[in-house]
């Protein structure tokens, strides 16, 4: 067996084999009950991830790795459409954490179809609307949870 | 409680048949239709963004809920991939090899007919063997105690990351992070934080619906976002002709044994962990094509009815086979049933022992729940098709914000904690993260519903043992369980690693 780095994958194994490392170290100074579960999955996760970084485990043939490039190549999506969907879905939290999570479902829907999806005006308000409704009716009158009101929904409470 | 006791299964039905029950059965079942059809969310997703709205329920309806969704998932997810060559599921692709010639022939009502049938076929027999082997696992599981349990729970990961194949080491490494995710908090017995960095919140954890909500339907939507457009790519979907759809009915019957190979081969692999539907469907196909006489073997691909039946039936068999190793030993097969697991923890159901001697109402309840919604989805399959179709042509951008809303909202609703929202987020980029390195998921939710097993039974173990871990190597039941962890080990290393590969085209 050849020693070969496996670049495409670093980006990932990486920050695994150092979240190993750290949880091998912190975990170690717990007591032998507490620790033995923690201890012992990092120890067997760093082995893992030196395995597949020296590239033991890629030992795929030609016609299989031919298939794989084949199916990458059809799923291929570029970096920047990946880091903007990321970004927009952390968005929903965000919208949420400040406006409530029902107003924050209602604008997040809306700017996904009317400005993501340039989709018309009115069924596009529609849509967010009814959604928005929908979750209210859902969760506060069926299965009676008070939702979240966001920071500045708390804000407004406290000085009413 | 006798395993088959009359009164218990009796009581099962007639609970299945109260109004609130039927109520669930329908939405359940719907609700995996729609989310079969939609290729990328499949049974695993509805499942975990169904978890928040299951706990305002009894575990009874709960149950009857989940097992809507899982016998109803495979059946839609056959519409799409004989009318638009796009599998609403992973086992569903067996199925796009002859349905989709079929239905380029004018033949997708017939196609549709029989996959619908020999679904709801499939997932009967799927449920007969899972009565069948109800008193059988029952004495079993009674013979295992912690120290097996330890082992089961390894076992269980280990044979997960082999199902992966060539991607065996990525799987083990990923479970191995779950494990780690999982003994995050306060230890149970000696009350030491572990991981929390004095961070209050994780005091009790990562809690496993919005882990979960985040590594499936969170990861989900990032990845239809990114891709953009419809969730079908093809183009218009052929009417289907009812006539013909009634006349596709009759086939799994007039081939009833090619149907019931294809739901043998089905539960056979279904029982077995990390397997899963997909080399169920495609090997209950490539039976039934060595199996066909020499002049047929040429129609297969070219619109062969037998290449529907055959992958339809084992796929939904499976889901019965499945429920086996699941409820007697607490070990989860598929990412569905790992899910599936954490339902019935959240509701206070132990698998294992515990189920199988003081909760066998509740597997009656299932096993009656999962019979029903197979009937059913089968007959809205029949009679609504070319609308399920459809389904696969709403736009990323308009469906993305609707399940995201349900899916943080749902997180937020367990504990009105909205860090739970954050944690949801987290683990939905980490699973989407997994997804595009092509690292196999299936390990991750196993390995959180399996920590804590693993670490209870380790601590009983030293318990029995009087502080050493002698037991996992005393009894034979551990032994036995070792043996097959190296053997799938040792398999591993010969197959792989001893093999010298021809290319290694990703790696410079």
């Amino acid at each position: 067996m050849k020693i070969r780095i496996d670049h495409e994958n670093l980006a990932l194994t990486g920050p695994l084999l150092a979240f190993a490392v750290g949880t091998l170290i912190i975990g170690a100074e717990y007591s032998d009950i507490s620790e033995f579960v923690p201890y012992w999955a990092s120890i067997f996760m760093l082995i893992t991830c030196l395995f597949v970084i020296l590239g033991f485990d890629n030992q795929m043939t030609d016609e299989e790795a031919e298939a794989e490039a084949e199916a990458n190549a059809s799923e291929e999506i570029s970096k920047s459409r990946i880091y903007i969907a990321i970004l927009w879905i952390s968005a929903f939290v965000f919208i949420s954490y400040f406006i409530g999570l029902i107003l924050g479902s209602a604008v997040y829907a809306f700017c996904s179809m009317y400005l993501f999806g340039d989709k018309k005006l009115l069924p596009t308000l529609l849509i967010s609307v009814l959604l928005g409704c929908s979750l209210f009716g859902m969760f506060e009158y069926v299965l009676e949870k008070e939702l979240y009101m966001g920071i500045f929904g708390e804000m407004l409470l406290e000085d009413y | 409680m006798e395993a088959l006791d009359l009164a218990v299964i009796a009581e099962a039905w007639l609970k299945l048949l109260e109004f609130d029950s039927m109520i669930y059965l329908v939405l359940g079942t719907v609700i995996g239709l729609i989310f079969g059809v939609l290729p990328g969310l499949g049974g695993t997703t509805a499942l975990a963004l169904l978890i928040p709205f299951s706990m305002n329920m009894e575990p009874g309806d709960a149950i009857i809920l989940m097992a809507g969704v899982m016998a109803s998932t495979p059946t839609s997810g056959a519409v799409t991939a004989i009318l638009l060559n796009t599998p609403g599921t992973a086992p569903n692709a067996a199925t796009t090899l002859d349905g989709y010639p079929l239905a380029q022939q004018g033949k997708g009502g017939l196609a549709i007919g029989a996959a619908a049938t020999a679904s709801g076929v499939g997932g009967l027999l799927g449920v007969i063997f899972l009565i069948a082997m109800v008193p059988i696992t029952r004495e079993i599981v009674l013979m295992f105690a912690p120290p097996e349990f330890f082992l089961l729970a390894v076992l269980g990961l280990v044979t997960v990351s082999l199902s992966t194949g060539k991607k065996f080491v990525k799987s083990l490494m990923v479970g191995l992070f779950g494990v780690i995710i999982a003994s995050v908090g306060y230890h149970e017995v000696t009350g030491e934080e572990r991981f929390t960095f004095g961070v209050d919140y994780l005091w009790d954890g990562f809690k496993l619906v919005p882990v979960m909500i985040g590594f499936f339907a969170v990861s989900e939507m990032i990845n239809l976002w990114a891709k953009r457009g419809t969730v079908s790519k093809s183009g218009d979907i052929e009417s289907v002709n009812l006539k013909q759809v009634l006349q596709g009915c009759l086939e799994p019957f007039k081939q009833w044994k090619i149907t019931l190979r294809g739901a043998a081969i089905g539960t056979g692999v279904g029982a077995l962990p990390g397997v899963g539907g997909t080399v169920a469907a495609f090997m209950a196909y490539t039976f039934a094509v060595t199996t066909a006489k020499p002049e047929d073997r040429d129609s297969f691909g070219k619109g062969n009815i037998i290449g529907v039946i055959a992958p339809e039936s084992a796929n939904n068999a499976k889901e019965g086979g499945a429920l086996v190793p699941t409820l007697a030993f607490g070990i989860p097969g598929s990412a569905e049933m790992a899910v599936f697991l954490s339902v019935l923890i959240l509701h206070g159901l132990t698998p294992g022992p515990t189920i199988m001697t003081e909760s066998l109402d509740i597997i009656w309840i299932l096993i009656a729940a999962t019979v029903v919604a197979g009937v059913m989805a089968s007959v809205i399959t029949i009679l609504s098709a070319s609308s399920i179709a459809k389904l696969t042509f709403v736009d990323s951008r308009t469906l993305v914000p609707i399940v995201l809303a349900f899916a943080m909202i749902g997180s937020y609703s367990l504990d009105n904690e909205i860090y739970d929202v954050f944690t949801t987020l987290a683990f939905g980029v980490i699973g989407f993260i997994f997804m595009r390195f092509g690292f196999p998921r299936i390990s991750f939710p196993l390995a959180i519903v399996l920590g804590p097993l693993m670490e209870t039974s380790y601590f009983q173990s030293l318990g029995i043992g009087d502080g050493t871990l002698s037991l996992l190597f005393d009894r034979p039941q551990s032994i036995i369980i070792l043996v097959l962890i190296a053997g799938c080990i040792l398999y591993y290393l010969k197959n792989s690693v001893g093999s010298s590969p021809k290319g290694r085209s990703k790696v410079s």
